[in-house]
């Protein structure tokens, strides 16, 4: 991997056999249209296959996306997993997750942001560029 | 007085129109904002007259239910002698929720099956596998394993009501799951009525397919053929555009792609020596009722009159039933709004609308919860009840294509129609649709319309209430949310299959299933044979990604 060009570096991806995808490959163009570079996993991928896209491609921030209610199981694994092999990157997920589950992903398992349906892509954008530039922003757990 | 003569008095009669209305607006300030397109970008007047269908051809373009070209229904009498098959998709938690929600359905009402399953089914992952925790019985009913679709189906009477195994991708596992508990009761494959999804093609399109391109065509006409050797009551393929639509197509896209990917599973099934006249009539389609409802009614009318003449023309059927679109239709998921969820009731009244308007077999209404998480009991009778007023109190079933003959939907059916006939050039030059595929091209279109829709509801362009106007506060509704105590209870019933099962015949019967594909011949007798003595579904994929290899990871 080369990394010369300066472009925040983004990882997308879905976790698990959940092929519903629209929601994040309009967060990934619009991610591009603002000069990101975006490794596109997109659907049905499992979480081995998300860390080594992580270390591999040297993302400085990843992006998850949950809609069939995966994600009280495995996003907590999918962060244990990163951390353990010391990807310490920020995480942020969007979808369906309600409220109280967005904040125990939060509060409990070091997810930077839950993004609901509803919000903006310029929210979005705004905040990958915010969040990028403090990759050990998020602490260990 | 002579027709040229009475459309050069209707042009004189618009251009004087023209001028009363540049008039309205200088005087009143009232400007037209109407669209200026359809969601599919087809170019919109103010008003359709006579001169917007110059030289139609009633008898060419419409004729009567029931007679080519079929654009006014399919059927002779259409709901004057029976009614649309009420069919909402369900499917959730463990095995027994599911029966329990179908017992639920049918006492209240409906006239047919519609079993959802949950992805890691889909992907052909057994609930035992550590990969999938977590989404068991998420997004539907898991089958595993004979055992799981019997617990599904106790009690129902499949020998009277129709059953759709919605498969999303390969239809063969489940499918024989189905045919070895139905021959378990007794009931004869000739008698057994439903559908299965069985398209793997969207998958291709939208999302990642498990199994590669050719192999999943291939498996696919397999349980097709069966159909036609064994099972005239069932339907072997669903095409389906309901999934395009829902990963961001507009209404041309989806209709043009759907046809287009039939004609595959037809030519696949010419080539193994069929009759164009025996495969046709058991091909069906699924498709998508979204919000713009004329362009929804013309798509519908325009998809009947293409399909009739792709099959008379091109594929020189001789017989009517084979040039029918049959189709069921469900309600757009993706038009429905997590904000304010109770306004997704009138969306999904207006989509089962444009259904029926449109001539739809079957139909499935989408409950206000589903933007949220799967329907609760009382989202979905509501939703089972919209249907029933639509039926029983509004009229609208009383009268054949009640539309037919609106200037306005003419034109727009013709218009849809030429766009199709548009990709299907495209198509034909790309190498046909299989191509089409491979080169990635109705995926890169629909992602790239699905971008558009989302930037013109961002800016405004495109409203929706409680999303872009009309924001409201709305209290948390119930929501139904699968735990992990369900998924464990299917994992349990699973590693108890898994013990009691014998263990010699699973092996003889996976090594059966294994020989038959690799020689290529047709896999479904022995995949029925496998499901009889519980192979998993797990098993049977393991098999299918050992023997084709994994599909592709498409961008």
């Amino acid at each position: 991997m080369v990394r010369g060009s300066g472009k925040i570096r983004v990882l997308l991806s879905k976790v698990g056999v959940d092929v519903h995808d629209r929601g994040l490959k309009v967060v990934a163009s619009a991610l591009r249209d603002a000069g990101m570079e975006v490794i596109y996993l997109g659907a049905s991928r499992f979480q081995d296959e998300i860390v080594k896209a992580a270390e591999e491609e040297d993302v400085d921030i990843i992006g998850i996306s949950s809609m069939e209610g995966m994600h009280h199981v495995k996003i907590p694994e999918l962060m244990r997993e990163l951390r353990r092999r010391g990807i310490h990157v920020p995480v942020v997920c969007g979808g369906i997750i309600p409220l109280n589950e967005a904040k125990e992903l939060k509060e409990e398992h070091g997810v930077s942001e839950v993004f609901p349906p509803g919000s903006s892509l310029r929210e979005i954008v705004e905040y990958f560029k915010k969040c990028a530039g403090s990759k050990t922003s998020s602490t260990p757990n | 007085m002579s027709d040229e003569t009475r459309l050069e008095n209707i042009r004189k009669a618009e251009e004087e129109w023209n001028k009363a209305c540049e008039e309205w607006v200088e005087e009143t300030k009232i400007k037209d904002r109407a669209p200026k397109t359809t969601p599919s970008g087809i170019p919109l007047k103010p008003i359709y007259t006579p001169l917007d269908l110059k030289g139609f051809d009633y008898m060419e373009k419409l004729g009567f239910p029931g007679i080519y070209p079929f654009t006014r229904g399919i059927y002779p009498t259409m709901y004057r002698g029976r009614p649309w098959t009420v069919r909402l998709l369900s499917g959730y938690g463990t095995g027994e929720d599911a029966n329990e929600r179908f017992k639920f359905l049918v006492k209240e009402g409906e006239t047919g099956l519609n079993l959802a399953l949950d992805s890691p089914t889909i992907y052909g992952y057994d609930a035992d596998d550590p990969r999938v925790r977590g989404e068991v019985g998420q997004g539907g009913a898991s089958i595993s394993s004979l055992e799981a679709i019997e617990r599904i189906f106790e009690g129902l009477p499949i020998e009277r009501l129709s059953t759709s195994l919605v498969t999303h991708f390969l239809g063969l596992p489940t499918f024989a799951m189905y045919v070895a508990m139905a021959e378990r009761r007794g009931i004869s494959l000739k008698d057994l009525r439903g559908t299965t999804q069985n398209d793997p093609l969207w998958l291709f399109h939208v999302g990642n397919p498990p199994l590669p391109l050719k192999p999943s065509v291939k498996l696919a006409v397999d349980l097709l053929e069966f159909c036609l050797e064994h099972m005239p009551k069932w339907y072997g393929i669903n095409v389906s555009g309901y999934h395009i639509r829902e990963a961001g197509s507009n209404a041309v896209q989806e209709a043009a792609f759907t046809l287009a990917d039939a004609t595959v599973f037809l030519d696949e099934a010419l080539s193994r020596g069929w009759d164009i006249d025996d495969v046709a009539p058991q091909v069906s389609f699924f498709m998508n009722a979204h919000n713009n409802l004329f362009e929804e009614v013309a798509k519908f009318r325009a998809m009947r009159r293409v399909w009739a003449k792709i099959v008379k023309e091109k594929y020189h059927a001789k017989n009517p039933r084979s040039m029918i679109f049959k189709f069921h239709t469900q309600t757009a998921g993706s038009a429905l709004t997590a904000q304010d969820p109770l306004n997704n009731v009138i969306r999904a009244t207006i989509h089962s609308l444009a259904a029926v308007m449109g001539g739809t077999q079957s139909l499935h209404t989408d409950s206000y919860d589903e933007a949220l998480g799967l329907p609760t009991e009382k989202a979905a009778r509501l939703a089972l009840r919209t249907q029933h007023i639509i039926l029983h109190e509004s009229g609208v079933p009383n009268v054949i294509d009640p539309l037919g003959g609106s200037y306005y939907v003419e034109w727009l059916t013709d218009k849809i129609e030429e766009e199709i006939w548009r990709y299907f050039d495209r198509i034909e030059a790309a190498g046909g649709m299989l191509r089409y595929t491979e080169a990635g091209i109705p995926r890169r279109e629909i992602s790239q319309t699905s971008y558009m829709t989302q930037l013109a509801i961002e800016r405004g362009e495109m409203p929706i209430v409680g999303v872009n106007i009309f924001r409201s506060n709305i209290e948390n509704i119930e929501i139904c949310r699968v735990k992990l105590e369900q998924e464990n209870a299917e994992i349990e019933a699973l590693r108890r299959v898994k013990r009691m099962r014998d263990q010699k015949k699973v092996e003889e019967a996976l090594k059966e299933f294994r020989e038959a594909c690799l020689k290529g011949v047709n896999v479904t007798p022995y995949a029925i044979k496998a499901a009889k003595v519980y192979v998993t579904n797990g098993e049977m994929y393991q098999v299918f990604r050992e023997v084709y290899g994994e599909g592709p990871h498409l961008e």
